[in-house]
């Protein structure tokens, strides 16, 4: 699946990249590269089912990530 | 004597209490050190023979080029000066070999005992907000197995390997319950970081041992199943605090999981969750679990807090938005260890499963009496949707625990006393002091605390609980201090005196009180006698400490009538 936003670093539990849309804000499990900080992005992953320590809503767990 | 007593139980009690708050007198490291028996510059202080005439002295400290005052204005008559010296070795050993000389050794600086003393404890705001130094004076969760289910856990100088159990990892792949993104250790270091040994921040149960349980992988995130079979294997390996800093959906496994552990007796602490929003995930929204909300620095719910139905206490879970207004500990992260400022309701839950391990050592004897001390204890709010019970206090904790424990022991302590008084025909001043020292025999100064700020001392700790409990896990289960024998001597001894009588009564009726209650309620713990047993012994030993205190109080009677 597709996810399109912008990457944020999220300062929680030690930190988190987020992919922050208009809808939603989701939280990335994964390598994400930190150079794209702040760009638009597409982020090809699946939604993550299980359980997690950042709390913050819903989660994919990351394939690639590339600027928009 | 029967005026002056009460007083100088009263003062002696008072100097107890005073003694207990003041910090013990000890070689500050750092300060004594270098100059005890340093080979080069330092002071040393010298007692010189009493009476020595000051011109020997002189001449004496004018030889070995010493330049020395008297070490107090009082102290002339002592003959000990004191003062700076270029090679202290060397001039100790020719001094030691002088006549006039009794005693000459290094200066050693002493100060007042600072605890904590690891460095970064003045940064942990949180814990300085919730009364963590009351939980350090009740034991610190020594003995309580706390189960940290996260990230895994990594072992390092200031949460040294003996702190944690062997653990286990649930995670596919991965065999070892190591920490492998730094959430976990920074959890368990909340609950068990070393205190007092000069190095990095404290633990809030320090002497509570971590059962590390690896359910989340290197990106902060796991499995159901692998969380579920955590929670069983944690029971079955004796966990009694259970933490769980995760979320996410619902889960039936995850939620039987739970009511499996709380109905063993275990207490189960979750997380809130981070949205910042209304509405409670899993397992933060089951019933069995206590929900912990976060609050910032300024004691209000940190704005990525979830509350909402469910949540039943907030704790200090950091606000990185304040300068210093995280929560600061130690973190592994790829082998190197630092002191992290962490956020989020993840640090808020180890506070309150801390607490729960402190209340446990404390003597809180089930899930329920730990979990309603921890919210009547904490300090209320108006809005329980954000904040449940209130924000997390040890101290306030500690204080339900000491009024539910030992509050009604006074009452009954004060009771028995009376009634052995009253057959001793006591007049009533003489009947009330004796019935007050049975209650404190009984149920210790349990108010103490309330009265105190919440930095009081072990001391003043000690004197808080029953007589039979003042010797703490160390001795206090030995079957003779369990039993009827101190009431025996002291009724012995006293028991005929018109004088002292009255604290033979009072022992019997303290004491009586104590044993009873333990057989009554299985609070107790005797050596070497078990099960029913111990229910016997206590019931014997209550009975003949009674039977005792009603034979002192036939003595006091007849002494009476007589005379």
């Amino acid at each position: 699946m597709s996810f399109r936003g912008i990457l944020q670093w999220r300062g929680l539990e030690g930190g988190y990249w987020a992919l922050v849309s208009a809808s939603e804000e989701l939280v990335l499990l994964g390598d994400v590269p930190r150079q794209l900080d702040g760009r638009s992005v597409v982020v090809e992953g699946s939604l993550d089912e299980g359980f997690n320590i950042f709390m913050a809503g819903r989660s994919v767990k990351v394939r690639s990530v590339r600027a928009e | 004597m029967s005026r002056t007593f009460p007083w100088l139980l009263f003062s002696a009690g008072l100097g107890v209490l005073l003694w207990g708050r003041e910090g013990a007198v000890v070689p500050v490291a750092g300060q004594s050190a270098p100059n005890a028996g340093a080979d080069g510059p330092g002071r040393v202080v010298v007692d010189y023979v009493d009476g020595a005439d000051p011109a020997e002295i002189a001449a004496l400290e004018a030889r070995h080029g010493l330049v020395l005052d008297w070490a107090s204005p009082v102290s002339e008559d002592e003959a000990l000066r004191v003062g700076a010296a270029s090679d202290v070795d060397d001039l100790l050993v020719a001094l030691r070999s002088e006549a006039l000389v009794e005693v000459a050794e290094p200066e050693i600086m002493m100060a007042a005992l600072e605890f904590p003393d690891d460095p970064l404890y003045a940064k942990q705001w949180n814990f300085q907000a919730i009364g963590a130094a009351r939980g350090w004076a009740a034991g610190a969760g020594r003995g309580v197995v706390v189960a940290v289910l996260d990230t895994g856990v990594s072992a390092y100088a200031d949460l040294p390997a003996e702190r944690l159990l062997p653990g286990r990892s649930f995670v596919p792949g991965t065999d070892s319950p190591e920490d492998d993104h730094g959430h976990g250790t920074h959890v368990a270091s909340t609950i068990a970081e070393a205190t007092n040994n000069g190095v990095g921040a404290t633990g809030l149960a320090f002497s509570a041992t971590i059962l590390p349980m690896k359910v989340l992988g290197s990106s902060g995130s796991g499995a159901t199943a692998g969380i579920a079979a955590a929670i069983d294997d944690a029971v079955d390996q004796g966990a009694q605090v259970i933490n769980l800093s995760l979320g996410g959906g619902h889960s039936d496994i995850l939620l039987l999981a739970v009511a499996k552990a709380r109905a063993a007796g275990v207490v189960v602490v979750a997380a809130a969750g981070n949205t910042g929003r209304e509405g409670l995930g899993s397992p933060a929204n089951a019933m069995e679990v206590l929900a912990v909300s976060a609050v910032g620095p300024d004691d209000t719910l940190a704005p990525y807090s979830t509350w909402g139905q469910g949540v039943e206490l907030a704790a200090p879970g950091g606000d990185l938005r304040r300068s210093g207004g995280g929560i600061l500990q130690g973190v592994v992260r790829n082998g190197s260890v630092d002191y992290q400022a962490f956020q989020g309701t993840s640090m808020a839950s180890p506070h309150v499963a801390a607490a729960a391990a402190v209340l446990i050592a404390a003597g809180a004897q089930s899930a329920d009496e730990v979990e309603r001390c921890l919210k009547r204890g904490a300090e209320a709010r108006e809005d329980p949707l954000r904040y449940g019970a209130g924000r997390l206090s040890v101290a306030g904790a500690l204080d339900q625990l000491l009024l539910q424990r030992h509050g009604l022991r006074f009452a009954a302590g004060v009771l028995l006393t009376a009634g052995l008084s009253s057959l001793a025909r006591l007049g009533l001043a003489a009947a009330s002091v004796t019935s007050l020292v049975g209650g404190f025999l009984a149920g210790g100064l349990f108010f103490l605390p309330y009265l105190l700020d919440p930095e009081v001392g072990a001391t003043t700790t000690t004197i808080a609980r029953p007589l039979l409990a003042w010797p703490g896990p160390a001795w206090g289960g030995f079957p003779l201090w369990q039993s009827a024998l101190l009431p025996f001597l002291i009724g012995f001894v006293v028991g005929p005196s018109l004088r002292l009588g009255f604290l033979g009564l009072a022992c019997a009726g303290g004491v009586a009180t104590s044993l009873l209650f333990g057989a009554a309620t299985g609070a107790v713990d005797v050596w070497w006698v078990s099960g029913g047993f111990e229910q016997a012994w206590l019931s014997l030993n209550g009975t003949l400490a009674l039977l005792i205190g009603m034979a002192v109080a036939g003595f006091q009677s007849m002494g009476r009538k007589t005379a």
